[in-house]
């Protein structure tokens, strides 16, 4: 590896002498240059955020009329989060809920079956099932719902939140699937047989003995999941037209386009809350995030 | 295959000898157990598709349980349309722009990450809140931040000169494409970032350090240590990317639903109007089936550059 | 209980090569409360044996009974066996004491029964402190007494180890050797340990089984194995340092039988009637290197010394001969020299013959 540095070497050492800035110069430089770009990419990342926090609670009236860099205490209020109590919004919010926790459920339980059957079981066309699953990473929401949105209501599942839950699992499973199957080959088999001989059958031995180790996968595949689910717009805005039904995504847009709802102090409210619950679980759930891309970028 | 198969030949049932079909006990509870996905798959993949190519040969009214069979005239339509082509070349430049912004700006992230001697939990924490925020969020927000009252960035925009003060940003032919490419990376750069960090990380400092000793610069140490070792990482990311890109609907449509005027239509945006607002599903379809030769194109590329059985023999 | 192997076959289908045939018409024994190992270089179908008595694995042919009750087809679940794996296997998520009651509430004993198994054999083990750890924090000896809690527990009625003390290190391994031994003797049921070390087969067995590519080689007592080989390839595996072997010629002269190894003759004790067959032809003549002594050049097989391992007690010193390197046990300060010329002594009494060519013993 070393190697072409080497042959690099003298024509550098002859520069230096002459033309080149000092070490020390090009060392400060360097730094400076690394810790301006840090500084650079917190502020564009961290200013619409603060933007956003600093807005939710911000009078609603201040907001739309006055514009001000800091929050002054007398325009500080909670009123704007009063959007989560009345109105349209709390229902596309609960909705979104209920579609992220379905999501989440069959998605760890389709792959923590499948995982458990690609890491156990032997069966012929196994590895060629493995690369049709990881062609799922190229399904794109917009091919996929266009013809979709005719299937669902030819069998009633337009409008049906059971119906997005299954869209968007299926597009979750390459993911889930692969981590669930290389994480259960990392168990030992011998801890399954362990419990055989001790008489538990392969259900209760999988219940007792490969589920509870196959924890961070789980917490990873939920979280995959839930980001899915939380973030989705299309799928929800072609197979959830109804405004009863719909999630948060598509209804606030659709409360948007009607012209009717320009509060930015409550859209910056709800935005907000919707924006902790992915930031607190990937928080608190680091540590399985970060060996679930482990698997995964191996 | 083959390591699979080896790995396994100590415990192999006798029921796979047995059952020289394939279709032992064991084999048949294996494809059990990952019978629902193949069922999901079918359901929410396959058959789409196929329905796609199937409706792509009708005119299909939407509201209209008639259809009628118009062979290749659909497919026709589509290639013969001003708006196609329109908006493939904006899909394209979306695509493209989108990608070199993602890839130039994930990678820079990634090497200040990787260099930072202090901070650097803090940048990481900073950096996965970007691609943490729901998307409909950062729309949100944007929509906010050029609103033509009181948007923070509409007002620093005007005030530079490059918009009118009564001139909403994302509904201005100029500035719409660039703004939604921004808009989308300030999410999606993170991406390219996660995916090189791991790849960065694994390189050995003794690297380095034998080459600080034979005397390389920063810039030759980058250069001929940790270029090469990132470039493949670094493809696969950009393939993704460009995939992913290009079949982007969500954010385009909620800033901008593909105007002002069109500026913005790219082709999933073309295909969603001309299905729902147009109420030409058929010609939808057709839009869709050509987006899905694309991806496949997309998908044949990730095959072949990332060789997926090679992550089976690890 | 008795365990009865009968005619065992076990071959595997291999996609790339050939079908393997693990196990070959193994016939087998165990009685109840006997201690067998099943001991042979890796690969050699040990491990598979033990698996389809565990019924891990199920024989491609041949039967496998407890008493008179054909077990051959059953699940693990339904053996009532009990099963000491090399990797542990304790499980990383239950403390020691839900480890070792796992078994128990399978099979459905109350809560109270099972802390008292628990106790009890935990007393059996020294591991009466250790019950409310978790697996990861104790030493690999204790977790391995745990997974002996685990199956004593169980009571099962026959016991099965598979390498269990192969990543142990060696003062770990005397450690627990009488524990096992202990613990197989508390429960008196028919024992089958496998492992490839043939210090932990000879000192713990009441017999021993030696099998080597499928195929067993011999069974018998840890004595009768040792003096009494059916041929090399136990000779050589049995036995520390290994058995050498001497390519050589039968001569025989007036009834009685001689070897010549190159030029130098060793008598035998036997007739030239008793070795039929293979007067004047070749066989391979087995020494231990106990029985090999240091002499003069005239008096044995010219050899010149070349390292020695001294191991406290004895030494173990390492000639080359035209036979090629030989290994000999010799006195602690034993201290060879590359200058002397010196030649080996086969203990005429202690030599054996096998046939060049099956390897099978003569005499």
């Amino acid at each position: 590896m070393s190697t072409p540095t080497e042959t690099e070497t003298p024509s550098e050492t002859e520069t230096e002498g002459g033309t080149q800035l000092s070490y020390e110069t090009r060392d400060r430089l360097y730094h400076l240059a690394l810790y301006g770009s840090a500084a650079l990419f917190s502020a564009v990342i961290l200013f619409p955020i603060y933007w956003m926090i600093q807005n939710a609670f911000t009078d609603s009236q201040t907001v739309i009329t006055e514009f001000s860099w800091l929050p002054s205490p007398e325009t500080v209020t909670l009123d704007n989060f009063g959007v989560l109590a009345a109105g349209a919004v709390p229902r596309y919010v609960i909705n979104t809920i209920v579609v992220t926790a379905g999501t989440i459920a069959v998605v760890v339980g389709i792959s923590l079956v499948a995982g458990y059957g690609m890491a156990r079981f032997r069966f012929r066309y196994k590895e060629s099932f493995a690369q049709f699953l990881l062609l799922g990473y190229m399904f794109s929401p917009i091919v996929l719902g266009l013809p979709l949105y005719l299937i669902w209501s030819e069998i009633g599942l337009l409008n049906a939140q059971i119906g997005l839950v299954i869209a968007l699992s299926s597009i979750s499973m390459p993911f889930a699937v692969w981590l669930m199957w290389k994480y259960i080959q990392t168990i030992p088999e011998s801890m399954e047989e362990s419990a055989w001989i001790a008489g538990a059958s392969r259900w209760r031995t999988f219940w007792d003995v490969v589920v509870p180790q196959t924890k961070p996968a789980i917490v990873a595949c939920a979280l995959f999941a839930f980001a899915i689910a939380w973030n989705d717009f299309t799928f929800a805005q072609i197979l959830l037209p109804s405004q009863e039904s719909t999630t948060f995504a598509p209804g606030i847009m659709r409360l948007i386009d009607q012209g009717g709802y320009t509060s930015w102090g409550d859209i910056m409210a709800v935005s907000l809350l919707m924006t902790v619950p992915p930031l607190l679980f990937a928080y608190f759930l680091q540590e399985y995030l970060l060996k679930g891309f482990e698997v995964r970028t191996r | 295959m083959a390591s699979e198969t080896v790995e396994s030949t100590a415990t192999t049932d006798r029921r796979s000898v047995r059952g020289r079909l394939g279709l032992d006990g064991e084999a048949l509870r294996g494809w059990a157990t990952v019978a629902p996905v193949i069922l999901l798959y079918l359901f929410v993949a396959v058959t789409p598709v196929a329905f796609a190519i199937y409706a792509s040969l009708f005119e299909v009214p939407l509201l209209n349980p008639n259809w009628t069979f118009t062979g290749l005239s659909n497919y026709v339509e589509v290639l013969t349309m001003n708006s196609f082509w329109s908006s493939l070349w904006l899909g394209a430049l979306f695509m493209i722009g989108s990608t070199v912004v993602q890839l130039l700006v994930g990678l820079w992230i990634a090497l200040v990450l990787n260099q930072l001697d202090r901070g650097q939990r803090f940048l990481t924490a900073v950096a996965f809140t970007a691609y943490l925020v729901p998307t409909v969020i950062v729309v949100l927000v944007a929509l906010f931040m050029f609103d033509v009252e009181v948007g923070v960035l509409h007002i620093a925009g005007s005030t530079l000169g490059l918009w009118g003060e009564r001139t909403f940003a994302l509904g201005d032919q100029t500035w719409a494409m660039p703004l939604v490419v921004l808009v989308g990376s300030w999410k999606f750069s993170i991406f390219v970032t996660i995916f090189t960090l791991a790849q960065l990380r694994a390189i050995p400092d003794r690297f380095y350090e034998a080459a600080k000793i034979c005397g390389a610069s920063r810039w030759e140490m980058f250069r001929d240590i940790t270029l090469p070792r990132i470039t493949g990482v670094l493809l696969i990311a950009v393939l993704l990317r460009a995939v992913f890109m290009f079949n982007k609907f969500d954010i385009i449509w909620m800033l901008t639903e593909g105007g002002p005027a069109g500026a913005t239509t790219t082709l999933p945006i073309l295909a969603y109007r001309t299905a729902f607002l147009h109420n030409d599903y058929g010609v939808a379809n057709a839009m869709a089936v050509v987006m899905f030769v694309f991806l496949a194109i997309g998908a044949y590329c990730y095959f072949r550059a990332f060789d997926p059985t090679a992550e089976v023999n690890t | 209980m008795t365990v009865h192997i009968d005619n065992m076959t076990r071959v595997f289908d291999s996609p790339n090569a050939d079908r393997i045939v693990a196990v070959d018409e193994l016939s087998l024994t165990i009685e109840d409360g006997e201690f067998l190992t099943l001991v042979g270089p890796s690969g050699c179908g040990k491990t598979t044996t033990l698996r389809c008595v565990a019924g891990l694995d199920t024989p491609t042919a041949g039967t496998i009974r407890v008493d008179d009750r054909d077990v051959t087809e059953l699940p693990p679940q339904q053996r009532d066996v009990a099963l000491l794996f090399q990797d542990i296997a304790l499980y990383p998520h239950m403390s020691v004491r839900k480890n070792m009651e796992y078994g128990l509430k399978i099979a459905g004993v109350p809560e109270d029964e099972r802390r008292e198994h628990v106790a009890e054999a935990a007393a059996l083990l020294q591991i009466g402190d250790q019950l409310d750890k978790m697996p990861a924090s104790l030493s690999g000896g204790q977790q391995q007494r745990v997974a002996l809690g685990r199956s004593l527990v169980r009571d099962p009625s026959v016991f099965l180890f598979d390498e269990p003390m192969s990543d142990l290190d060696a003062k770990l391994k005397r450690e627990l050797r009488p524990v096992v031994q202990r613990i197989t003797d508390e429960i008196g049921c028919p024992v089958l340990y496998v492992t490839h070390d043939q210090e932990e087969a000879m000192t713990m067995s009441d017999r021993i089984a030696i099998m080597d590519d499928g195929e067993l080689q011999q069974a018998g007592s840890p004595k009768n194995v040792y003096s009494e080989p059916t041929n090399d390839f136990v000779g050589e595996f049995i036995g520390q340092p290994a058995m050498e072997f001497f390519d050589a010629r039968v001569e025989s002269a007036n009834g009685t039988a001689a070897v010549s190894l190159g030029e130098h003759t060793v008598s035998l004790p036997a007739t030239a009637a008793e070795l039929e067959g293979y007067v004047d032809g070749p066989v391979r003549v087995g020494v231990r290197p106990q029985q090999i002594g240091i002499g003069d050049p005239a008096e044995g097989i010219e050899a010149e010394h070349v390292l020695d391992e001294p191991l406290g007690d004895e030494t173990h010193s390492i000639f080359e001969t035209e036979f090629g390197d030989v290994t000999v046990v010799t006195h602690a300060d034993f201290d060879g020299d590359a200058e002397t010329d010196y030649g080996l002594v086969l203990d005429e009494s202690a030599t054996q013959l096998f046939d060049p060519d099956s390897g099978v013993r003569i005499h």
